[in-house]
């Protein structure tokens, strides 16, 4: 007995030194089943995607109770708050045509008082200011060193509206330099101001060439307040202030264009003039000053990112980050439905299964004795669905240097269709972190299918490329009850969550223990994919 | 003085009755599609959509092709035609904002549509002919998906003469419905030979209008429009038949999108199509 006893004592000296050996090994497959389990998916999959929790819509009080539970949870935890906050806050706007917009062609002295909607309508994208100016037709408002061309050439726009044509020259001819029938980027009427703004210009008009174009109609962007079937809420929603290059700018109809130029027919042979050889036509219009006044009205909601952070351990490459990132937003529900109809997106899979997987994982960190020698950042993001709006402000305002943030994995969509396949997007751009995948999912064992930059745009860690963080986007595929009121808890497989956030926590332990930096393709030269 | 005015005044009228006389050949125009026959017509649509989100422009172009059939159940002795059509085939080339995309139609195809059509083409009434989707099931080709045909006029005319046709063809989509009106100036232009039928050749001109709302996907979707429509058709008088049509259509059109998605989307559409009658 006492032999057997000794036996027992030894093995059991020996099991403890398993157990020990494993929480400082951190990172091993029998690590990450104990702390990243179906149940611990399941559970937070059921309380976000809850009927409760109305679909998440941005904005909603409904997502802000949600931030308010991931917060709660990295606090439980013990996961840090960054800067002594859990959130990091950003307004987003939604716009309004005003009662006091105006557009005023003076000429010598006398005013010609324009009328909203038949001659002119302010552009979503304008400021809201007031100008008076003089006025100068400059083309069609593009500077393109790369083509010669320049239709601000030999006139000084500084202080001045510019009025320009849409689009851009010789568009049916495909041996323009403009591309013919491809367009370049001076298509963008954002451009075009990004431009004129370049320029010094205080204003901008835009008008349909009447060789491009059949109608001169001023149509500008839709308002509710200008139309009789849009309704108030169907103005997008968009980060407030997310251009600098903003100044007035309107669509102008025929009869501006006839106080302007005399005739419509004089407006298209300067148009002729442009597109015959691309010779600028540009030149200031003596006499004539207008007024302008973009009259929008912005409605500002602030909405939340739920931030956790766990600090390196390594005094040098603690300075480095490592982003375990999801979106916890999804699109509310259906404001007009029958009594008994399921109106509720609960949005379980999109994106209840990211955000619970990046819980998981920051629970997992959490539970580690031995930090990583990297520093960790968790971010929820707020206004994915609206346009990426939370990883886009981030990378506008991030809290931590993107030039030392190592890398950042983007869990969205993880728990559908078939249970052992699981998409890689990012594998081209980021192949460093594409082959630690590799590596790390000896030990979960998916079919790793990578997307030809199918979904690039399709989630955060668009933003993140776009600024040359290493990314990878984990995602199990599309299926039927995407965006459907059917995306419920129980057609979730937290199984293969769990594993999916499993190998997120072997990715981003691995990652954050080393010290090497990782490659990034740049975004436009992408080379195929041979995989 | 006097007498040579009114004989002036008198050889005038008289001579214009005369040319009046002369030129004018007045045709009754009407459909008289027969029952137990089947017309197939070859219908091809080009359209260039341009939208705009946020000052971007993006264009897409779409050529579609089809076979629509129609085949008459019955001609009452008042002339109403019924009938029933459906799309033999259709095929769907999508090209724009990054994707080329081939589609074969199959939601629309052999799905029967019965209609009533009155001698002036005007439709009476549409409904599902079988249990199955409606051929105009799918919203980008309602506007093309109507068993109408271009309006003729209820009395007699003669060339150079000019009518009216107002239409209005409601589509129900998506739980909710988009009512298209047109009202076009007809205009009988003369004589032509199209193949080997003697046809009658018709200008038109005219606006048209849409308006509507749609749910889709828990989106509610409002969609307003306005546009201008020309072109000509070939009508063979004798046997009552469309031969061609050729239009072309411009229209700037709006849709707003509530509800899990907020959006505003202008969008101008050109669309080049041809019918012809093929069998």
């Amino acid at each position: 007995m006492k032999k057997l006893a000794g036996r027992g004592i030894f093995v059991l000296v020996i099991f403890c030194l398993a157990i020990a050996g494993e929480s400082q090994a951190q990172f091993t497959s029998g690590n990450g089943k104990k702390l990243i389990t179906p149940e611990f998916l399941s559970t937070q999959i059921n309380y976000l995607a809850s009927d409760s929790m109305k679909g998440r819509n941005t904005p909603s009080p409904q997502l802000d109770s949600a931030a308010a539970y991931i917060a709660g949870k990295f606090r439980e935890w013990g996961i840090q708050p960054w800067n002594g906050s859990y959130f990091q806050e950003f307004p987003i706007c939604q716009d309004q045509l005003g009662d006091t917009n105006e557009l005023t062609v003076i000429m010598n002295g006398a005013g010609f008082q324009l009328s909203i909607k038949s001659d002119y309508v302010p552009y979503d994208f304008s400021s809201a200011a007031k100008v008076t100016a003089p006025v100068v037709f400059a083309g069609y408002g593009i500077t393109a060193p790369e083509y010669n061309y320049d239709d601000y050439k030999g006139i000084d726009a500084k202080g001045k509206i510019v009025v320009i044509f849409r689009n851009e020259p010789q568009k049916d001819d495909s041996t323009s330099v403009f591309m013919g029938r491809e367009e370049t980027k001076y298509v963008s009427l954002k451009e075009k101001m990004k431009i004129a703004v370049k320029h010094g210009a205080a204003g901008m008009l835009v008008v349909n060439g009447p060789l491009q174009y059949s109608s001169l109609k001023a149509r500008g962007s839709p308002w509710a307040s200008l139309s009789k079937i849009i309704p108030k809420d169907a103005a997008p929603l968009h980060l407030c202030g997310d251009s600098d290059d903003q100044i007035p700018a309107m669509h102008i109809g025929e009869e501006v264009v006839k106080l302007l130029f005399g005739s419509v027919d004089s407006l298209k042979r300067l148009e002729e003039r442009i597109d015959k050889d691309l010779s600028l036509a540009s030149f200031e219009l003596k006499g004539v000053k207008v007024s302008m006044h973009a009259n929008i009205l912005s409605t500002v909601y602030k909405v939340r990112n739920v931030v956790g952070y766990i600090p390196g351990s390594d005094p040098v490459y603690g300075k480095q980050l490592v982003i375990v990132g999801a979106h916890y937003d999804h699109v509310g529900f259906k404001k007009e439905h029958k009594t008994g109809e399921d109106y509720i997106f609960n949005g379980a899979d999109d994106n209840a299964s990211g955000t619970s997987g990046v819980l998981s994982v920051a629970y997992a960190f959490s539970r580690l004795k031995e930090k990583p020698k990297r520093s960790m950042m968790f971010i929820l993001f707020a206004g994915e669905e609206k346009g990426l709006f939370g990883s886009r402000y981030y990378t506008t305002h991030p809290l931590h240097p993107l030039a030392s943030t190592v890398a950042m994995l983007n869990l969205d969509m993880i728990s559908r269709n078939d249970p052992d396949s699981l998409y890689l997007e990012g594998a081209r751009q980021s192949p460093d972190i594409t082959n630690i995948i590799r590596q790390e999912n000896k030990k979960t064992k998916f079919k790793l299918v990578v997307k030809d930059s199918e979904y690039l745009g399709g989630s955060d860690h668009y933003y993140f490329y776009k600024h040359n963080v290493p990314f990878i986007f984990f995602f199990t595929g599309l299926h039927k009850d995407y965006h459907q009121v059917s995306d419920n808890p129980d057609k979730s497989d937290c199984g293969k969550a769990a594993r999916v956030s499993r190998l997120v926590f072997y990715t981003a332990g691995k990652i954050s223990n080393e010290t090497i930096r990782y490659s990034i393709t740049p975004l436009d030269s992408d080379a195929p994919l041979s995989e | 003085m006097k007498t040579k005015m009114m004989m002036l005044i008198t050889a005038t009228v008289f001579a214009m009755i005369n040319f009046q006389a002369l030129a004018q050949e007045k045709y009754s125009l009407g459909y008289k599609m027969e029952k137990g026959k089947t017309y197939r017509f070859k219908q091809d649509n080009k359209i260039e959509t341009t939208q705009e989100m946020g000052g971007q422009e993006m264009k897409m172009t779409t050529d579609e092709s089809s076979t629509i059939k129609y085949d008459i159940t019955d001609v009452s002795p008042a002339g109403l035609m019924t009938l029933i059509y459906m799309y033999e085939d259709s095929k769907l080339r999508m090209k724009g904002m990054g994707r080329d995309t081939t589609m074969d139609m199959q939601n629309l195809k052999d799905k029967k549509t019965r209609a009533e059509m009155a001698k002036s083409g005007k439709i009476i009434k549409e409904t599902p002919a079988d249990t199955t989707k409606n051929a105009k099931a799918s919203p980008s080709l309602n506007m093309f998906a109507s068993a109408s045909m271009p309006s003729l006029p209820e009395q007699a005319v003669a060339t150079g003469e000019k009518w009216q046709g107002i239409t209005s063809d409601t589509t129900h989509s998506g739980d909710g419905k988009v009512i298209y009106k047109k009202n076009i100036g007809y205009t009988l232009s003369g004589k032509e030979k199209k193949g080997a039928h003697d046809c009658l050749r018709i200008d038109f001109k005219g606006t048209l209008e849409l308006s509507g709302t749609m749910k889709q996907m828990g989106m509610d979707i409002a969609m307003e429009g306005s546009g201008e429509s020309s072109g000509s058709f070939w009508f063979d008088a004798a046997s009552g038949i469309m031969i061609e049509e050729t239009t072309v259509t411009a229209i700037e059109m709006t849709m707003a999108i509530t509800g899990q998605q907020q959006m505003t989307i202008p969008m101008s559409q050109k669309v080049s199509s041809s019918k012809i009658l093929v069998e």
